[in-house]
């Protein structure tokens, strides 16, 4: 339990240091870099934020060949069957193994009122 | 908390039988719990990545991430799980908070696992067929019925579940 709010704790404070620099978006893999936690300590986190309404997700679609970004989803389900990218004709099928998570930050009230206190908090300087 | 987890299938079946044998409900719990843990202990490719998550709407039992290949599965990397031990058939008021839960959490997961010692009323199987068609959410249930064959793994029995399921749920709306 003291676990699970230090890590609230942790990637809270990281998200609201990044909206408050005025970031509005940031990908999985930069959440992952930025708070050098394990990925499944990260993930299961995250999901009390979207649960919470404190972030909202979408999945963007990048070419495997070029790299060219192809687009937001909501959700896996409304991108088509297979989407052709326009730049390298490369044809990329209906998957999670193209898209990467992006975390959208809605605001930084939440984060400050779900802090908990400072001393569960790695010792960081208390706003 | 949860005892130790089992490996084995067979032990598996004993502490399903346990579970429906106990009248002890707070035991009954327990016994659920340690048997979804155990499923998904045995399988290389599941992975608890949280347990008993606080959330704004209540608390989830089961967050878990998948490796699993098959088209099914990959339609959703990550499934949420609950575990209740209620003895009345679930009604839909109960199942909404699950339903709930799943559809808010987040693109990388639409389905949730709902394991009930009970069975669900046929409205419940409705209002799993409207979150499916209103909000793109796969719910598969196991029920009193279909818990005995947990000891096989979550692998291929959730998707033949899910199959059986939208059929029977499409045909109680008409």
């Amino acid at each position: 339990m003291d676990q699970e709010k230090s890590l609230n704790n942790s990637l809270s404070r990281l998200l609201e240091r990044a909206f408050l620099k005025g970031r509005r978006q940031l990908y999985f893999s930069t959440i992952l870099r930025e708070s050098n936690l394990p990925s499944e300590l990260v993930e299961g986190t995250l999901f009390s934020f979207f649960q919470s309404g404190a972030v909202e997700g979408s999945l963007e679609l990048r070419c495997p060949e070029c790299g060219k970004d192809l687009g937001e989803y909501k959700k896996l389900s409304e991108m088509p069957q297979e989407v052709e990218c326009y730049i390298c004709d490369a044809k990329i099928p209906r998957s999670f193994d193209y898209v990467e998570l992006v975390v959208h930050l809605k605001g930084d009230t939440f984060f400050r009122e779900h802090r908990n206190p400072p001393s569960d908090d790695f010792g960081a300087n208390n706003r | 908390m949860i005892s130790e987890l089992i490996t084995d299938s067979d032990e598996i079946s004993k502490l399903i039988r346990a579970c429906f044998e106990t009248k002890d409900s707070e035991e009954k719990g327990k016994l659920l719990e340690r048997t979804f843990e155990s499923i998904v202990h045995i399988d290389p490719r599941l992975q608890i990545v949280r347990k008993h998550l606080r959330t704004a709407t209540g608390e989830l039992d089961y967050v878990v991430r998948h490796s699993i290949g098959d088209a099914f599965w990959k339609q959703s990397p990550y499934f949420v799980a609950e575990c209740k031990n209620w003895k009345n058939p679930i009604e839909p008021e109960q199942l909404h908070h699950f339903l709930t839960l799943v559809r808010d959490s987040g693109p990388m997961c639409i389905l949730g696992i709902y394991v009930t010692t009970s069975h669900l009323t046929p409205a419940s199987w409705t209002a799993i067929r409207d979150a499916r068609l209103r909000d793109g959410i796969i719910t598969v249930v196991i029920d009193k019925k279909t818990i005995p064959k947990l000891p096989n793994g979550l692998g291929g029995l959730i998707p033949r579940l899910y199959e059986a399921q939208a059929f029977r749920a499409d045909d109680l709306s008409k």
